[in-house]
């Protein structure tokens, strides 16, 4: 199945070059990348900033603080860890429970104390960090996303992605794991995208693999029925990553926990373009009317009003 | 201006500013756009033969050759002097090049040579001439000079004007009509040359005139004494004549080997010098010429080429320069089409291989090891080692691989398995590394995607590397590589879709058709929202 440019053009689809040169390039300063491709300083300027993110228990940041940290691992039952400058959520290690010396993790799987060390070794070597730079493996609280969201995600957390330009919402989704995506939330692999009202939190559109769809697939639950709670909360936590980051084109990562409310996982300088895809629209057109605002600069509250009113 | 038109114009400027030098080049150096184009090279060879003064001790010997300089209608590409033990030096003095052998003792008959390259096309040559001598002198002496006398009163007798005179003194020497003739000649033993006697003649009457010497370039003469040509200033233009009736006198196949002065071979220390020229015609390709040409040349650029460079770096930039080519095709199929490759410029490497195996035996040894690496790896993912230790470890075994696959082609009399030893090992190793995280981390479905996608564009990157016409182009023409500057300038600045995004949002396109909207304007999921 192909389609014309003329088509894509004109339903305002944006393409990987135009978000590299138009957009990234555009309204991205370079100097402002290492406080969001290091997830440490990202989690440090939120807290600053009083944006609210998962509590941070601890980090290994040399390979001789491994032992140590194992010791106190072993005394928890639920973590995640994640390398500071990790991409595209490689690396990271959910653990759900425990089962004598053994770690749980959502599949179910068992792994021993050794595992978790090699990922720690591993995660500080760099091997998931972009261009293999030593990293710090970061331990994490887990997240007890609202079992609202159970049947929507199989295995994995469903979280929330918001484009934000130039602090205003444009376009948000909800990506779901699903069994074929093996627990992940990517969409190329097979995870389910649900494109989501900017106005209402509801969803708009379900698609896996390209294809829409009504229900999730392993749990046949219906995505008509989605209807996140909070919905003005996180649009106001995507949209102050703006003054946070300073970056004019920015996804903002959302899980919403069950007592904490929504949390900023993490914040993308260079967000994918699959949420066209989940909303069955292109981002050219929205894009194209916050640069045609004469004054943009507003208080965080109007600048999520103003994308809601104008915007489904 | 804006960063964007900044970018066009600076990539416009590179294109231009290649593609200019290119032609320049081409147009003004010689050098062929094409390859296999030839042109004519003739080889003279001069050899010096003389006699040294003592037959047993020797002597303190000195010859100095005149030398050709560079002319119009003629390029001098190359030349080599043999020494043969003597001390060798090149001078020049009043625009005359000399080259100067020299040897404290030579004994009995003597060679050496100068040998020349050179191309002619066929241009007139007559501006090498220079300002004549209103008041010439002549050489003769009074009993010489009387006998001269007699010869121009005949020959003035019998003609009309200058040219008619010179033409009939010359008749009258060549068919000795008059006694003075023999006596003449034979007293003139230091030269022995009928044009200077000419020349001498015509001194009387004050006209000048004078010998240009030097050879005609026809194939196949050998050992030919040097030309004599004489050149007489008539009504304000030299015009040629020759003792050689049946040749026509111009210049236009002469080489000029020195005008005016006394000899062209001038010896201290022996007798019996004489200078001798062979001449053949081969076919050369343009190319060598054009490189002869500009290394040769006095310009103070001719020496900034890859041309003046060892033969053994010049191959090492034969690849280098294809090299910008690679990284072209990369970026073309990265950002036009969108193929996902693991290692932005790794292909470029992997092709730089295939250069050296060929296709066809590189691409199943390079498969054969990445995929025995893999499982390799795939146990060393178990045991725990640091990530620098296991990436060297791979390094380790993929040498191994390489011995192996080696000595088993050869035990199997497969040679082209030997070829293995040409792919880079710390690349091979990388690339198994990333493949197996990616098997890890995204499943063997990516490791597909992103290992064919950096084989095709290996593949395609050997392809255009090792096309004929580029290869040929990237090496003689290397200022093309600012063109490819530019290209590559521009291609960045693309922000269109990518071939592979044609096929990713076809689905969003293909909903638009499903339900048919009235106006394209309107998004369709507004109004599907709207429902929901």
């Amino acid at each position: 199945m192909i389609t014309s440019p003329l088509t894509l053009k004109r339903m305002g689809i944006m393409g990987m070059n135009q978000r590299n040169v138009d957009y990234i390039a555009r309204y991205n300063d370079r100097q402002f990348y290492p406080l969001v491709d290091d997830k440490l300083k990202t989690k440090e300027a939120a807290l600053k900033a009083g944006i609210s993110v998962p509590t941070l228990i601890g980090k290994v940041s040399h390979q001789f603080e491994i032992k140590p940290a194992l010791s106190n691992l072993m005394k928890l039952n639920q973590f995640v860890i994640k390398p500071a400058q990790g991409s595209g959520g490689k690396g990271i290690l959910v653990i759900t429970g425990r089962k004598g010396d053994h770690f749980l993790k959502p599949s179910g799987e068992q792994i021993s104390l050794l595992d978790v060390q090699r990922h720690i070794s591993n995660t500080l070597s760099g091997l998931y960090s972009l261009g293999g730079r030593n990293d710090v493996a970061m331990v994490e609280e887990l997240v007890n996303f609202d079992p609202r969201f159970n049947d929507y995600s199989y295995q994995g957390v469903p979280d929330i992605r918001v484009i934000i330009f130039k602090g205003f919402p444009v376009m948000a989704m909800m990506r779901c794991s699903t069994e074929s995506s093996d627990g992940k939330a990517n969409l190329h692999q097979g995870a389910v995208g649900v494109g989501l009202s900017i106005a209402t939190g509801k969803s708009l559109f379900a698609v896996q693999n390209d294809r829409l769809i009504t229900h999730h697939p392993d749990t046949n639950k219906s995505f008509e029925e989605l209807n996140l709670p909070h919905w003005e909360t996180i649009l106001t936590l995507s949209a102050s990553c703006f003054e946070m980051t300073h970056l004019g084109y920015l996804g903002a990562d959302i899980v919403l926990d069950n007592e904490l409310g929504p949390l900023i996982l993490e914040v993308n300088a260079r967000p994918g373009l699959a949420i066209q895809i989940a909303n069955q629209l292109g981002l050219k057109h929205r894009l194209q009317t916050v640069e045609a605002l004469e004054h943009p600069e507003m208080p965080i509250a109007d600048r999520v009003e103003w994308s809601r009113t104008h915007w489904l | 201006m804006s960063s964007r038109a900044q970018v066009y114009f600076i990539a416009l400027i590179l294109i231009l500013s290649g593609l200019g030098l290119t032609l320049y080049k081409a147009y003004e150096m010689d050098f062929p756009l094409v390859k296999g184009e030839t042109r004519q090279v003739w080889t003279v060879e001069s050899v010096v033969k003389f006699k040294a003064n003592k037959e047993t001790s020797g002597d303190p010997v000195k010859v100095s050759l005149t030398l050709p300089s560079q002319q119009s209608g003629i390029s001098l590409l190359d030349e080599q002097f043999t020494s043969n033990g003597y001390g060798l030096s090149t001078e020049v003095e009043n625009n005359v090049r000399k080259v100067i052998w020299n040897k404290r003792h030579a004994v009995g008959p003597q060679r050496l040579y100068y040998k020349l390259q050179l191309t002619h096309d066929g241009q007139q040559q007559a501006e090498m001439l220079p300002l004549p001598n209103p008041a010439p002198e002549t050489s003769l002496n009074k009993d010489e000079e009387v006998a001269a006398k007699s010869i121009l009163d005949m020959a003035f007798e019998q003609s009309s004007d200058t040219h008619s005179l010179v033409s009939r003194i010359v008749q009258i020497i060549e068919s000795k009509d008059l006694p003075e003739v023999d006596f003449l000649l034979k007293n003139d033993l230091k030269t022995a040359s009928k044009s200077k006697l000419v020349k001498d003649i015509l001194a009387l009457k004050s006209i000048d005139a004078t010998i240009v010497r030097g050879i005609y370039l026809e194939d196949g003469h050998r050992r030919l004494p040097p030309e004599e040509i004489l050149a007489v200033f008539i009504n304000n233009d030299w015009r040629l004549y020759n003792f050689d009736s049946e040749r026509d006198t111009s210049l236009d196949n002469f080489l000029i080997w020195q005008i005016g002065g006394s000899s062209l071979l001038d010896v201290e220390g022996g007798y019996d010098s004489d200078v001798r020229f062979s001449i053949i015609s081969n076919l050369m390709s343009s190319q060598k010429v054009a490189i002869w040409n500009t290394l040769n040349s006095d310009s103070d650029t001719a020496d900034f080429t890859i041309f003046s460079l060892p033969i053994e770096q010049q191959s090492i930039f034969k690849l280098i320069l294809l090299i910008p080519l690679g990284a072209l095709v990369v970026v073309f199929l990265r950002v036009m089409v969108g193929i996902k490759t693991s290692g932005t410029f790794m292909p470029v490497l992997i092709a730089l291989s295939f250069i050296e195996t060929s296709l066809v035996t590189g691409l199943p040894v390079f498969l054969t090891i990445v995929m025995v690496g893999l499982l390799i790896r795939s146990y060393l993912s178990r045991i725990n080692l640091l990530l620098v230790a296991r990436v060297a470890a791979i390094v380790v075994i993929v040498v191994g691989l390489m011995g192996l696959i080696s000595i088993t082609s050869y035990k199997l009399g497969i040679e082209q398995g030997l070829m293995v030893t040409f792919f880079p090992m710390i690349i091979l190793a990388w690339t198994i590394e990333r493949m197996s995280i990616i098997w890890e981390e995204e499943g063997p479905k990516d490791v597909l995607i992103q290992g064919t996608g950096s084989l095709l564009v290996a593949i395609a990157c050997y392809f255009v590397m090792t096309a004929d016409v580029i290869k040929y182009l990237a090496f003689n023409f290397p200022e093309l590589h600012l063109t490819t500057l530019g290209v590559i300038f521009i291609l960045g600045q693309y922000n269109g879709y990518r071939l592979s995004e044609l096929f990713r949002f076809a689905q969003v396109a293909k909903s638009e058709n499903e339900w048919n909207m009235p106006e394209p304007k309107q998004s369709p999921t507004q109004e599907k929202s709207g429902e929901a």
